[in-house]
């Protein structure tokens, strides 16, 4: 058994990869997006415009509100009947990910910059800093200590969340996962190894979150 | 000689509340000007909208002739001219003292490098603190931070410099040598405008007091007459509260304590 059980891992070895490597393209391009949009929304959250702050405000429930699976769904089934425009199932993922993941790195950009001191706005403008030069030199570099831990657990909460992408007919870890047990019925095994895979991907995040959050408040 | 600075008829309001009330000021180059008053009274307001970090409502106010109330306006132009040091110095603290003071030349001016580090290290040098170029502001003491954050703004080169309670933060031992640097910059010629609560510091540097309370200007005297004989109720009752300490009989009697 426990040869075999190896065996059929190493067998199953490169289709496990194939479906590693869809998860890993999807949340990582949504991670990556996520932050893009993320520091947008905070920057634009803490600009002090009332309009502005109600269409944020308006993002912000609508992908809190709503689970991720519906915005998945709606995405992947309401855009081809709605605007005629039909998403490929993995960059329909990679969206919905990333603009749910942006409105969470976005409301922890926007409490890193809030929670500079005021001043330091005002002594950036008093030396005529534009207010590109301002945020890019004075407030983000400032509000990056504070806001990488939690960012960070976004990250990881969006690799998992990921794997709902099977449902719009992605074929990622999970998914090939399945279609081994399917053929094998080696189910323990076959969720063992998608277990250490997630684990390994994502406690090394949580490791580097804690690490970080230390170092930095004692500096 | 037309002024550098002239606040006309300025009005400005924080909502429903009117904080200054029909200013007019005026202040030539050169000169340095006082503003005294209670807390509230508007003064500080006063100085931040003169680099547009509050906005005003009515009223004009020219800096060199330049309407700065216009829609037009640009306010970089205008803060790279008007130098502004803050009660809490608010320097950059993930810079070092010299990126801190090279920012605005560099980045906003556009200056060449090796001319904006040799007037940030004369500067520095002559605040007495080259020795912390390579420094952080939290491993400075509040005065040197103070002394950095007057030199982050003369590296702009501005026309005047603001002070905005400058040394209300400070402990006591630390107040002299930030004032020391302001008076500095008073004997070079610098123009200034310092709202401040050293009473003395206001006598020995002045050309002219500017009493203000509840938003609006009172008196405008020179420092000796001010002082001595204040004209208003107002600003008698002001010099009384801060002359209550020194005449403070020398051994307290039992009900003081």
């Amino acid at each position: 058994m426990a040869s075999s059980g190896l065996e059929l891992l190493l067998v199953s070895l490169p289709q496990l990869g194939k479906g590693a490597a869809q998860t890993l393209a999807i949340s990582g391009l949504g991670i990556l997006f996520a932050t893009l949009g993320g520091v947008l929304y905070g920057v634009l959250a803490t600009l002090g415009k009332r309009s502005v702050n109600l269409a944020l405000r308006i993002y912000l429930e609508l992908f809190r509100a709503i689970p991720v699976l519906v915005w998945l769904y709606l995405l992947f089934f309401g855009l081809p009947i709605f605007l005629g425009l039909s998403l490929p199932s993995f960059w329909c993922a990679v969206l919905v990910l990333a603009l749910w993941g942006a409105s969470e790195v976005g409301e922890v950009v926007r409490g890193a910059l809030q929670s500079l001191p005021r001043g330091q706005r005002e002594a950036g403008l008093s030396i005529g800093l534009s207010g590109w030069q301002l945020y890019g030199y004075v407030l983000l570099p400032q509000a990056l200590k504070r806001m990488t831990p939690p960012t960070i657990n976004v990250y990881t909460r969006i690799i998992k969340t990921s794997s709902l992408a099977v449902l719009i007919g992605v074929v990622d870890v999970i998914k090939v996962g399945q279609q081994i047990i399917e053929r094998t019925y080696e189910s323990v095994l076959i969720y063992g190894a998608l277990f250490l895979f997630f684990f390994f991907i994502c406690y090394p995040l949580s490791v580097a979150s804690r690490a970080l959050e230390r170092r930095w408040t004692h500096a | 000689m037309s002024a550098l600075i002239e606040f006309k008829g300025f009005n400005k309001f924080f909502g429903e509340q009117q904080v200054l009330k029909d200013v007019d000021l005026s202040v030539q180059t050169g000169e340095v000007v006082v503003i005294l008053g209670p807390s509230g009274c508007g003064k500080s307001t006063l100085l931040r909208c003169l680099n547009g970090l509050e906005s005003a409502h009515s009223g004009s106010l020219k800096l060199d002739g330049r309407e700065l109330l216009d829609t037009s306006t640009d306010w970089r132009q205008v803060r790279q001219q008007v130098g502004m040091v803050f009660q809490s110095y608010h320097l950059f603290g993930h810079m070092t003292v010299l990126d801190n003071l090279l920012l605005g030349p560099l980045k906003v001016q556009k200056r060449q490098r090796g001319e904006a580090v040799a007037q940030a290290e004369a500067l520095l040098a002559r605040v007495g603190l080259l020795d912390k170029r390579d420094a952080y502001p939290r491993q400075l003491s509040g005065g040197q931070q103070q002394r950095i954050a007057i030199v982050r703004s003369l590296c702009m080169n501005p026309r005047v410099m603001l002070f905005d309670e400058v040394t209300a933060a400070l402990d006591p031992e630390m107040v002299k040598e930030v004032l020391q640097v302001i008076q500095g910059l008073a004997r070079d010629g610098m123009t200034l405008l310092i709202v401040t609560h050293e009473m003395a510091f206001a006598r020995a540097v002045a050309d002219r007091i500017v009493f203000m309370d509840a938003g609006r200007i009172l008196e405008q005297r020179t420092p000796e007459s001010f002082f001595t004989n204040p004209q208003t109720a107002r600003a008698q009752q002001f010099l009384e509260k801060f002359s209550y300490v020194e005449s403070l009989p020398e051994r307290p009697q039992k009900e003081l304590i």
